[in-house]
C-alpha cells in the first residue's frame, strides 16, 4: 500500500518548548490513522503542520508524494487536504448562512454550480435541504458539525484531517457523526487522520492508533493489541485505564 | 433516610421566548441525602439548570418555581435574598466545569483560597494561609507551599480543578453540586479528580450531586442516577443497576458510546420517541 502522508523527524519548537520532538509517521492511502494523547502531547500540532498553520518547523513532510515547505500551501493542496475542527460553534462564520458557508469552497476551487452542489453536499451528510438558508446559531451542535464536514468534503479531497471532531458533542450525537465519518471515509476511499483524547473513539474508527506524549510517539497500537489490552507504555496504559476505569469501578461497586 | 438534605418537588425553570414562556425544567422531583446522586442527560436536558435553580443562580429573565424546595428542613423559596446568599457557598457549594474560567486569573491560588477561609471563618492572615496549604494537601496537590504562590495560568487544568474543589470545600458545606467537574480535563486526570471528590465527600458525610453527560462516569461514582430528558426525569435507578435500565432513552445512551474491546461496524443511534418528552 502506498503512503498518502509520510512524516520524518518532524520537530516544532515554541520558544524553549518542543511541541513535537522528531516524530515520524506514515498514513497509508485509504486508511484511517488515529492519534491519541493528552492535551499538550502535540497531537493537534501534527495536523496544524500539515495544513500550514505552523510557520516554523523542521523535518521532512510528504503529502501525496510532494514535499511540503514551511507554511505555504498551493490551491491544489488545499483542495486535496481538508480539515474538520473540534468546535462547530467556532468553525462556522456566525453571520453567514449555511449557503454562504458552503459556497466558499465552491467559489475558491471553481467546483461548479452551487445550485446543484450545495443541496447534494447537505444530502451527503444527512442534513435536510431547508438547512441551506439558515444561520449556524439556528442549528444544533451535531447539525453544525455536519455542515463543517459537508464543507470539508465539497472539494472532494483525498485526505481528511479530523481534530477532535466529536469532543464538543453529546454521546448520542457523537455516535451519529462517527457513523457518518466512517461511511464517508469508506465510500470515498479517503485517507483520514483522526486526533482525539478519547482512546475508545479513536479505536472505534482506526485500525492503527499512535499514542503521543510530550511531542513524541510513545507507542503504536493495532486493534488486536487494544482489544487484548496489550499495551506497554505507561501513557497508553493510563489511557486504557481511563476508558475502562469507570466501568471496572462500576462493576466493583456492584459486588 | 428520615429527613433528606435536599428535597425538590415540582421544580420548574422557564425562560420567556418569542412564543411565550419556554420551560427548560418541567416539574422535576427528587431528594438527596448524605449520598452521591448523579444527574445525566444530553445538553439542553435541563440538568445544569436544575443545579443552578437549587442555588438560585438562574440568570434573569429566567423564572424558577417549585412546589417544594427545602434544604436541611429550611424552605428555600421563603428565604430572603440575603439569607439565600449566606447559604450559598457556606452550606451548599458548587464546583463548575472549567477551572480556567472559574478561578480569578489575577489572584494567586493561595490568595483565592485564603479569601474563602477568611470570609467564612474569620481567620487571621497567617492562619488562613496555613489552612489553605492544608486544604490543597487534602485534594492531593503535591508541593502545596509552591502552588499557593502560583497564578491559575501557571497550573494545569487538573490542578486548577483540585484547587477549585479545595476552595468549595473550605467553608465545610453539607451539600456539594458539581456541574461537569471533569469535562474540560483529560481523561487520565478525570478519574483522579473524581476519586478525590468521592473521598472527601464520604469522609465529611456530605451530599453530592454530580451533573454530567457521561453515563459511565456517573455510574461509577454515584449511588443513584437520575436520567434527564427534555426537562424531565425519565428514569431513576441505583447506579449499579444501570446496565438493566428499562427506559429506551437510557438504554440508547449506554449503547451509543464506543468502548474498547468492542468491534462494531456502526454505532446504534438514538431513535427519539416524542412520548419520552410528554408528561
Amino acid at each position: 500500500m502506498s503512503a498518502a502522508i509520510r512524516i520524518n523527524g518532524l520537530t516544532v519548537r515554541y520558544g524553549p518548548l518542543k511541541a513535537l520532538d522528531g516524530i515520524s509517521l506514515t498514513a497509508a492511502r485509504g486508511a484511517c490513522l488515529g492519534i491519541v494523547g493528552e492535551s499538550g502531547s502535540g497531537k493537534s500540532t501534527v495536523l496544524r503542520v500539515l495544513t500550514g498553520l505552523v510557520p516554523d518547523w523542521q523535518g521532512k513532510v510528504e503529502v501525496g508524494g510532494r514535499q511540503l515547505v514551511g507554511a505555504r500551501r498551493d490551491l491544489a493542496f488545499c483542495r486535496d487536504v481538508q480539515m474538520v475542527f473540534q468546535d462547530p460553534y467556532g468553525s462556522l462564520h456566525p453571520r453567514h448562512t449555511i449557503d454562504a458557508i458552503l459556497d466558499e469552497p465552491i467559489a475558491i476551487h471553481r467546483l461548479g454550480d452551487p445550485a446543484r452542489l450545495i443541496p447534494q453536499a447537505l444530502a451527503d451528510v444527512g442534513l435536510p435541504a431547508d438547512v441551506r438558508f439558515r444561520y449556524p446559531h439556528q442549528l444544533s451542535g451535531g447539525q453544525r458539525q455536519r455542515v463543517a464536514i459537508a464543507r470539508a468534503l465539497l472539494p472532494e479531497p483525498s485526505i481528511l484531517l479530523l481534530d477532535e471532531p466529536t469532543s464538543a458533542l453529546d454521546v448520542s450525537v457523537q455516535a451519529e457523526i462517527l457513523n457518518l465519518l466512517m461511511a464517508i471515509q469508506e465510500r470515498r476511499g479517503l485517507t483520514a487522520i483522526l486526533v482525539s483524547h478519547n482512546l475508545a473513539v479513536v479505536a472505534h474508527m482506526c485500525p492503527l492508533v499512535l499514542v503521543m506524549d510530550r511531542g513524541r510517539i510513545v507507542e503504536e497500537l493495532d486493534r488486536d493489541a487494544l482489544d487484548a489490552g496489550e499495551v506497554r507504555s505507561p501513557q497508553a496504559r493510563a489511557l486504557v485505564a481511563a476508558s475502562r476505569h469507570v466501568r471496572s469501578q462500576a462493576s466493583n461497586a456492584g459486588r | 433516610m428520615s429527613t433528606p438534605l435536599l428535597e425538590v418537588r415540582g421544580l420548574r425553570v422557564a425562560f420567556p421566548g418569542q412564543e411565550g414562556l419556554r420551560e427548560v425544567v418541567r416539574g422535576i422531583s427528587f431528594t438527596v441525602g448524605c449520598e452521591k446522586v448523579g444527574i445525566v442527560g444530553e445538553s439542553g436536558s435541563g440538568k445544569s439548570m436544575t443545579a443552578r435553580a437549587i442555588l438560585d443562580l438562574i440568570p434573569p429573565p429566567g423564572r424558577v418555581s417549585a412546589d417544594r424546595l427545602t434544604f436541611a428542613g429550611q424552605d428555600l423559596t421563603r428565604l430572603k435574598p440575603g439569607e439565600r446568599t449566606r447559604l450559598r457557598g457556606r452550606r451548599i457549594a458548587m464546583v463548575l466545569q472549567d477551572p480556567r474560567h472559574a478561578l480569578n486569573p489575577v489572584m494567586t491560588i493561595g490568595a483565592q483560597l485564603a479569601e474563602t477561609f477568611r470570609l467564612h471563618h474569620r481567620l487571621s492572615r497567617g492562619e488562613a494561609r496555613r489552612r489553605s496549604i492544608e486544604a490543597l494537601d487534602a485534594v492531593h496537590i503535591r508541593d502545596p507551599e509552591r502552588v499557593v504562590r502560583l497564578y491559575p495560568h501557571e497550573i494545569s487544568g487538573g490542578m486548577g480543578q483540585r484547587a477549585m474543589i479545595a476552595m468549595m470545600l473550605a467553608p465545610g458545606p453539607e451539600l456539594l453540586l458539581a456541574d461537569e467537574p471533569t469535562s474540560a480535563l483529560d481523561a487520565t486526570v478525570e478519574a483522579g479528580i473524581l476519586e478525590t471528590l468521592d473521598e472527601l465527600v464520604t469522609a465529611r458525610g456530605m451530599g453530592l450531586v454530580l451533573v454530567s453527560h457521561d453515563l459511565d462516569l456517573v455510574a461509577a461514582f454515584c449511588d443513584r442516577v437520575l436520567v434527564f430528558y427534555a426537562g424531565r426525569i425519565v428514569e431513576e435507578l441505583p447506579a449499579r443497576d444501570l446496565a438493566q435500565a428499562r427506559h429506551p432513552y437510557t438504554q440508547g445512551l449506554l449503547a451509543c458510546v464506543p468502548r474498547l474491546g468492542e468491534r462494531r461496524r456502526e454505532l446504534p443511534v438514538l431513535r427519539r420517541d416524542p412520548s419520552w418528552a410528554a408528561s
